[in-house]
C-alpha cells in the first residue's frame, strides 16, 4: 500500500511517500513551498518511477498550522483524492508531534494573539485538541511537567522550559513521526473528501474581532 | 477541446468546463457573500477558508452538469494572476493536483484576461483585432487596446477607486446588500436621474483617465446629508452619472484610436442602462458594443477556461511550478494599470 503524505502546516513543506508504512522517498522544500508543492509531488512519484495512480491513498497534515499553507495542502490533497479515488488520511499536527516521543505527553504550538494549541496524550488515549491563553497552558504543563515529554513545534515558548530535558522543539514533524500519525489516524473515503477542510481550531482573527 | 476553467481570485469559487473556446458545457459559482456580510467587505482569511471548503464540490458540480469525468478533460486553467494572494492559492493548489493526477496541461490565466475573452466566447468570427475592451468591475475600471491574443496596450484607467467598488460602498452605505451595482441598478428603475446634480471627474479631460472617488465622496454626503432622501432618485442620478463617465472616456477613446469595435467586459456589464447607453452612443458614432453573455460577466470559471483556450494556442502550457500574484502585469507587453507600487 503506497501513501503520499503532505505536510505544508508550517514553514517547511515535507512530501513523502512511503510504501506499507516504510519510507520510500521524503523532501522537505525550504523556499516557497506553496508554488512547488506539486512539483515536488511530481518529482518524489518519477524518482519511485510511479504514477499518480500507483498511489493508494493520500495524507495530509490538517492543521493547527498555517492558514494559507493548510488551505493550499488540504485543497491539494483532497483534489489528488477526489481524482484517484483513493480514501485520504487528515493527520492532526499535534498528533504527529506526539508520535514522535513516548506517551505521557503535552504537545503544544504557537496560536498568536497571546493563545496556544495544545492537547495532552496520556498512555491511552489522547485530550481533545484546544486553544487557551498560553499562561494558562503553560501552568498546566509545568504542574504536570516532571514526569512527562513536552513537544513544540517552534521554539517561541523554549524559555519557558528551560532545564527541562524532556522539552523538545521541533521545527517540521519528521518523516517517522508522520509515518506514526499516519498508522493511528482513520481514513475518509467517497463523498466525505470533498467536505474535509482543514483544522484551524480558532476563527479567523478578524472574525475573533467582530466577537469581542 | 475540453478545458477546466477554475477561478477562485476574489470570494467566488468558480467552476465550469468549455469545448473549443465557445461551448460552455457547464458554469457553476458558489456565492460567499453571506459569510462576508457582517463584515461589510470582503475578508480574505474568511474568503480563502470559504474557497477550501468548497472547490471540491464545485469541480465534481462542474464536471457532473457537463456530464463528464476528470478524465474526459484535455486541460485544466485557473486564475493565477490578479486577485486575493490567500484566495488565487487555493483555485492553483486545485488545479495543479488536477494537471498532475489527469497528466494534463496546466493553463495558468491572468484574472482579467478571463474577463476581455469573456466577449470572444462564440464570437471570434465577428471580433477583430485590433478591438477596444471597456473592464469596469469591482476591482477595476480600464479602457484596453485588444491588440492581437494575450497582448494589449493600456489606454485608459482610473487613477482612484473601481466603478464597481463605488457601487458597492454607497449601495452599502444604503444597506441596500451585495453586489452593489444590481440593487442600484432595481431602484434606479424608480428614480430620476436628473435629480441630483452628482459630480463626473475628469469628463471633459481628453483621454481615458478615470476617477471615481469624489462622486463616490458626494453621493455618501448627499445620503448622510438627508435622511429622508428618496433613494431612487438618489440611486438613478449617481448610476447616470457613471455611465455617463464611462460611456463618454470609452467612445473618446474609441475614436482617437480609430477602433470600431467596443467590447464590455466585468460584473457592471451587467447593468442594463450601461448597456443601453453604450448601444445608443455607438449609432452615433459609428461603432458596435460587444457585451458577453449575462453569465460570463461576474467572476466565473467559464471565461478562465474560454481565454485558455485561445492563449495555449499561443503561449502552450505551463509549469507546476507557477506562482500567484496579487497584481501582475497583463499580457505579452506586461501592461501595468495599478500604481507602481503595487508590482513590487
Amino acid at each position: 500500500m503506497r501513501t503520499l503524505v503532505l505536510d505544508t502546516s508550517g514553514p517547511f513543506t515535507t512530501v513523502l511517500i512511503t510504501e506499507d508504512y516504510q519510507l520510500s522517498t521524503s523532501h522537505i522544500l525550504r523556499d516557497r513551498p506553496a508554488e512547488h508543492l506539486h512539483e515536488q509531488i511530481h518529482a518524489s512519484l518519477e524518482n519511485l518511477c510511479i504514477t499518480p495512480q500507483d498511489l493508494s491513498q493520500i495524507a495530509v497534515v490538517i492543521g493547527p498550522g498555517s492558514w494559507t499553507g493548510l488551505n493550499i495542502g488540504v485543497t491539494a490533497a483532497k483534489t489528488l483524492a477526489q481524482i484517484l479515488e483513493t480514501p485520504l488520511i487528515p493527520i492532526y499536527t499535534l498528533d504527529a508531534l506526539a508520535a514522535s516521543c513516548a506517551k505521557p505527553s503535552w504537545t503544544l504550538m504557537n496560536a498568536g494573539r497571546n493563545q496556544c494549541y495544545y492537547a495532552r496524550y496520556s498512555t491511552s488515549d489522547s485530550q481533545e485538541m484546544a486553544v487557551d491563553p498560553i499562561d494558562t497552558v503553560i501552568q498546566q504543563i509545568l504542574a504536570d511537567s516532571n514526569s512527562v515529554y513536552v513537544v513544540e513545534y517552534g521554539d517561541t515558548f523554549k524559555e519557558r522550559f528551560t532545564g527541562n530535558d524532556k522539552y523538545l522543539s521541533m521545527d517540521r514533524l519528521p518523516p517517522e513521526a508522520l509515518i506514526a500519525a499516519l498508522k493511528t489516524s482513520g481514513s475518509i473515503e467517497g463523498a466525505d473528501i470533498k467536505s474535509l477542510t482543514p483544522a484551524y481550531l480558532q476563527p479567523s482573527h478578524v472574525e475573533q474581532d467582530a466577537s469581542h | 477541446m475540453r478545458i477546466l476553467g477554475i477561478d477562485t481570485s476574489c470570494d467566488d469559487t468558480g467552476g465550469a468546463v468549455v469545448e473549443d473556446g465557445h461551448k460552455v458545457l457547464s458554469n457553476v459559482i458558489a456565492s460567499q457573500y453571506e459569510a462576508h456580510d457582517r463584515f461589510g467587505g470582503i475578508v480574505p482569511v474568511i474568503a480563502a477558508r470559504e474557497h477550501t471548503a468548497k472547490i471540491n464540490f464545485i469541480l465534481e458540480l462542474a464536471l457532473e452538469k457537463a456530464r463528464i469525468s476528470f478524465s474526459d478533460l484535455d486541460a485544466v486553467a485557473v486564475s493565477h494572476h490578479q486577485g486575493l494572494m490567500l484566495s488565487l492559492v487555493v483555485g492553483v493548489s486545485a488545479a495543479k493536483s488536477i494537471a498532475l493526477a489527469c497528466g494534463i496541461p496546466l493553463i495558468g490565466i491572468h484574472h482579467l484576461e478571463g474577463h476581455i475573452y469573456s466577449n470572444l466566447m462564440g464570437r471570434s468570427n465577428e471580433l477583430r483585432f485590433p478591438f477596444l475592451c471597456l473592464t469596469v468591475a469591482g476591482g477595476h475600471t480600464l479602457l484596453l487596446k485588444v491588440i492581437s491574443h494575450g497582448t494589449y496596450e493600456l489606454l485608459g484607467h482610473t487613477r482612484d477607486d473601481a466603478a464597481g467598488e463605488v457601487l458597492d460602498k454607497v449601495a452599502r452605505h444604503l444597506k441596500l446588500g451585495y453586489p452593489g451595482g444590481a440593487a442600484i441598478e432595481r431602484l434606479a428603475e424608480k428614480g430620476n436621474p436628473n435629480a441630483y446634480d452628482f459630480p463626473r471627474p475628469l469628463i471633459n479631460r481628453p483621454d481615458g483617465e478615470f476617477s471615481f472617488s469624489g462622486l463616490k465622496t458626494a453621493v455618501i454626503a448627499a445620503i448622510d446629508r438627508d435622511p429622508d432622501l428618496n433613494q431612487a432618485d438618489l440611486c438613478a442620478s449617481f448610476q447616470q452619472a457613471i455611465i455617463d463617465l464611462l460611456v463618454s472616456k470609452a467612445m473618446h477613446i474609441a475614436k482617437e484610436h480609430q477602433l470600431r469595435q467596443i467590447t464590455l467586459a466585468g460584473g457592471v456589464a451587467l447593468n442594463t442602462p450601461l448597456r443601453k447607453a453604450l448601444q445608443h452612443a455607438a449609432k452615433v458614432h459609428a461603432c458596435e458594443i460587444f457585451t458577453p453573455r449575462s453569465d460570463l460577466c461576474m467572476d466565473n470559471g467559464a471565461m478562465v477556461a474560454g481565454a485558455a483556450y485561445f492563449l495555449y494556442q499561443e503561449r502552450g502550457a505551463d509549469s507546476l511550478n507557477i506562482g500567484t500574484r496579487a497584481n501582475a502585469p497583463l499580457g505579452t507587453t506586461g501592461v501595468r494599470y495599478r500604481h507602481e507600487s503595487k508590482y513590487k
